[in-house]
């Protein structure tokens, strides 16, 4: 079997903030792990842990933005590579609304596609069209961000970064901003959305029913310092694809949530 | 009656907001209070007045003044409604020169460090400077370009000096998340200035636009009052050769400064609705 590089590897990672100030902070350490490519198909990882626990900074690092490249110590390297900037390999779905405020739902879509010249720039309104369409906003092309509820603003984002088929996609808290039937709404949408872009997703999350709901591996952060504690893969029930809110009323799913509190309670006493 | 003072208490609760028309009669009936002050300590014969004419003159007369000012004199040539054009073709063209070079300056000082370390004097020169220092000095250093200019450059200074940090500070409210998606979404260089913090500030550029338009206009009485000559006077001339004349003329130039000043603001607030209507859904 040749060797395909892992999506994203973290080697002996360790992120420190504002090195050589009071406020020195140590966000994670100790970071090592493999999240292998899988032909044709994405994984889904959910992140949980308590406030502080560095969730945030992983996704951080994975995209590259200011202040996380290089980390301060290790490697964080995607497809083999080190990590040196964002890109559009690299999708990121923000908990605060990042829609650009100045731009309508269809120029939002369009504007990865511009940025990056994919595809003819008369197909683009098309390209972005489908995916607009596909998270559930057609018929709202035309409106500006400040229209469009919360969920809807997720459904962009969503659509936004999906239309650019990134190989790996960020969600920091996507839906924690959402009433929860909007959250179930998004939840099923995700799922919906996965047969069409088999990227791999790292979502941070605090609901530990979205994690079992959506994840092939859960992992559970501890903090002070942060760093990875428990990874759980085989104890979660087949469910994605199925309606969130019956899954949640199957026993094996609720055994899996309580595996999974259980774990974070142990790990975060 | 216990209806009432209830009523009255509600009104009164922190922070309730007025009814409309309520609101809008308080504030008629603060500006007729003010203006039957004004007559009553003026009204009468000169002797028998509360407050002396030399102080202060009856509204009436206030009002008689306008023809002297309307008509084509010498003191006033083509009468106040020349100047108040003339005043504001400069204000208008020294907003449009500070804001011609401002505006680039700030949205480059807001988006890269070293041109911001570069130019950081000047932002406190702007923020700290007393512009009344800058009246005389810039009529000398304008002075070889002629009289019109003069002013026009002195009110530029104004309109630079008001909305430099305001820029600044427009370029770097925009949200650093906004950066970041644009680099995620493939965005690179200037397109990261030119499409994403330039739109993203540009209400807020527009709006201290707008705000230095107000403040250059305040300083025409400034800017208008020194070096002037009849033929190139403005309102500031005018209200000035009252001051120095004729004190009872002083009154409606000041009040149509004031007028005048609101009206463009409401103006260029409407405007700006129309130009960024995605605001204002």
């Amino acid at each position: 079997m040749s060797e395909r590089p892992h999506v994203v590897e973290f080697k002996n990672v360790r992120q420190i903030f504002n090195i050589g100030t009071p406020r020195e902070y140590l966000a994670v350490t100790d970071l090592n792990f493999q999240v292998a490519d899988l032909e044709g198909k994405g994984e889904l990882i959910s992140m949980l842990g308590p406030s502080g626990c560095g969730k945030s900074t992983i996704l951080n690092l994975i995209a590259g933005y200011r202040g996380y490249v290089p980390p301060t110590e290790g490697q964080v390297l995607v497809f083999g590579k080190s990590v040196t900037g964002p890109g559009p390999d690299r999708g990121m779905v923000f908990q605060k609304y990042s829609s650009f405020p100045h731009l309508t739902v269809l120029d939002n879509v369009k504007f990865g596609l511009n940025a990056c010249n994919r595809g003819k720039p008369e197909e683009r309104t098309d390209m972005a069209m489908a995916w607009i369409k596909k998270v559930g906003l057609g018929g709202h092309e035309n409106k500006y961000p400040r229209q469009l509820s919360g969920g809807q603003q997720q459904r962009v984002a969503l659509a936004r970064s999906m239309v650019l088929r990134p190989r790996i996609i960020l969600m920091d808290e996507p839906f924690s901003a959402l009433d929860e039937p909007t959250r179930i709404e998004m939840q099923r949408l995700l799922v919906e959305l996965w047969h069409d872009v088999e990227a791999t997703v790292f979502m941070v999350t605090h609901s530990i029913a979205e994690a079992v709901y959506l994840a092939d591996r859960v992992w559970i952060f501890a903090t002070q310092p942060g760093r990875l504690a428990v990874e759980i893969t085989d104890a979660l029930p087949p469910s994605r694809g199925d309606d969130p809110l019956s899954s949640q009323e199957r026993s094996d799913f609720k055994e899996a949530v309580q595996l999974v509190t259980h774990e974070f309670q142990r790990v975060n006493p | 009656m216990a209806n009432r003072a209830e009523g009255l208490s509600t009104l009164f609760e922190i922070r309730r907001p007025t009814p409309r028309l309520l609101a809008w009669g308080l504030g008629a009936a603060y500006v007729l209070l003010v203006l039957f002050a004004w007559w009553f300590v003026t009204r009468g014969a000169a002797e028998e007045r509360i407050v002396s004419p030399v102080i202060l003159p009856s509204p009436g007369e206030v009002l008689q003044s306008i023809p002297m000012l309307v008509k084509d004199t010498p003191r006033f040539p083509g009468g106040i409604q020349r100047h108040l054009g003339i005043s504001l073709v400069r204000v208008i063209k020294s907003c449009i020169i500070a804001t011609i070079i401002v505006v680039p300056l700030g949205l480059v000082m807001g988006a890269y460090g070293p041109i911001r370390a570069f130019f950081e004097p000047l932002n406190i020169i702007a923020g700290y400077l007393p512009l009344i220092i800058i009246v005389p000095l810039s009529f000398v250093w304008f002075a070889p370009l002629g009289g019109d200019w003069q002013k026009v450059l002195f009110l530029a200074i104004a309109c630079f000096v008001y909305m430099l940090p305001l820029i600044v500070k427009a370029v770097d409210e925009v949200d650093e998340m906004f950066l970041n998606t644009a680099m995620t979404l493939g965005a690179r260089g200037p397109n990261l200035l030119l499409k994403v913090l330039f739109p993203i500030a540009l209400p807020d550029i527009y709006t201290a636009i707008r705000l230095s338009f107000g403040v250059a206009w305040t300083w025409i009485l400034v800017g208008e009052g020194l070096a002037a000559d009849p033929e190139t006077g403005g309102l500031g001339y005018v209200f000035n050769a009252a001051y120095r004349n004729d004190k009872v003329l002083m009154y409606i130039p000041a009040f149509i400064i004031l007028v005048v000043g609101f009206l463009a603001d409401r103006i260029l607030a409407q405007v700006g609705k129309l130009l960024f209507p995605y605001r204002y859904l």
